[in-house]
């Protein structure tokens, strides 16, 4: 990782791997880490976990969880336009400053808890939670038929 | 959680979003699911005992008809 200056940190893709044990990336305790893409894979045999730390993390490319893999971005902000979760990876987003455009989710758990997260696709096995507080009132309103051929 | 799309498989839900549109899987709702709207186009809604989608707004069921002339 390189410290460029007054901008934010720079660096290329980051990949967690199957053989890499459990990552935390602490950050600075203010400002931004700028990443092009983000992989934390895993394996059947292997979970590995990347925790992000104080810190805004500015993904420009995609965020892929992917089999036993774990993303925790609750400490941090994750700021991605896509954010895929797969397989039986889990990803959890709990700062509030965190920003993702789409989320993915084909396998896998995604657990929204704090932050933005404007559009989630679901399929295959992957399940949402979302904790966020619920709506006052629950009513039910369902459309009327069209009026297309009046009763004889 | 401003949009959450069901577009195959047998996904899970639990917890809030603005809006819900399910087009084809069948979508699992667990504990806490409220929505603002939802729109089941396709696809399914299954829930375990004890476990309700909560829809605060509109729910539309099938595609929007057209007014007749």
């Amino acid at each position: 990782m390189h410290h460029g200056g007054h901008g934010p940190f720079s660096t290329t893709d980051a990949v967690i791997d199957p053989t890499t044990s459990n990552v935390a990336v602490a950050g600075p305790a203010s400002g931004s880490v700028a990443i092009n893409s983000l992989r934390v894979g895993g394996s059947n045999n292997s979970s590995p976990t990347l925790t992000l730390g104080a810190a805004a993390f500015n993904v420009t490319g995609a965020v892929n969880v992917v089999s036993n893999g774990t993303l925790n971005a609750t400490a941090g902000a994750l700021v991605a336009p896509t954010l895929n979760v797969s397989g039986a990876g889990a990803a959890t987003l709990g700062n509030a400053s965190g920003n993702v455009t789409t989320a993915n989710v084909s396998g896998g758990l995604l657990t929204v808890g704090a932050g933005t997260v404007g559009t989630v696709n679901l399929s295959g096995l992957g399940s949402l939670a979302a904790v966020r507080p619920c709506p006052r009132s629950t009513s039910l309103e369902a459309r009327r038929p069209s009026r297309a051929t009046p009763p004889s | 959680m401003s949009q959450v799309n069901v577009i195959g498989g047998t996904p899970s839900f639990s917890g809030n979003a603005t809006k819900l549109t399910v087009t084809a899987g069948s979508l699992n709702i667990g504990a806490g699911a409220a929505v603002g709207a939802a729109t089941l186009n396709g696809g399914t809604l299954s829930a375990t005992a004890g476990h309700e989608l909560a829809v605060s707004g509109v729910l539309t069921i099938g595609p929007r008809m057209r007014r007749a002339r």
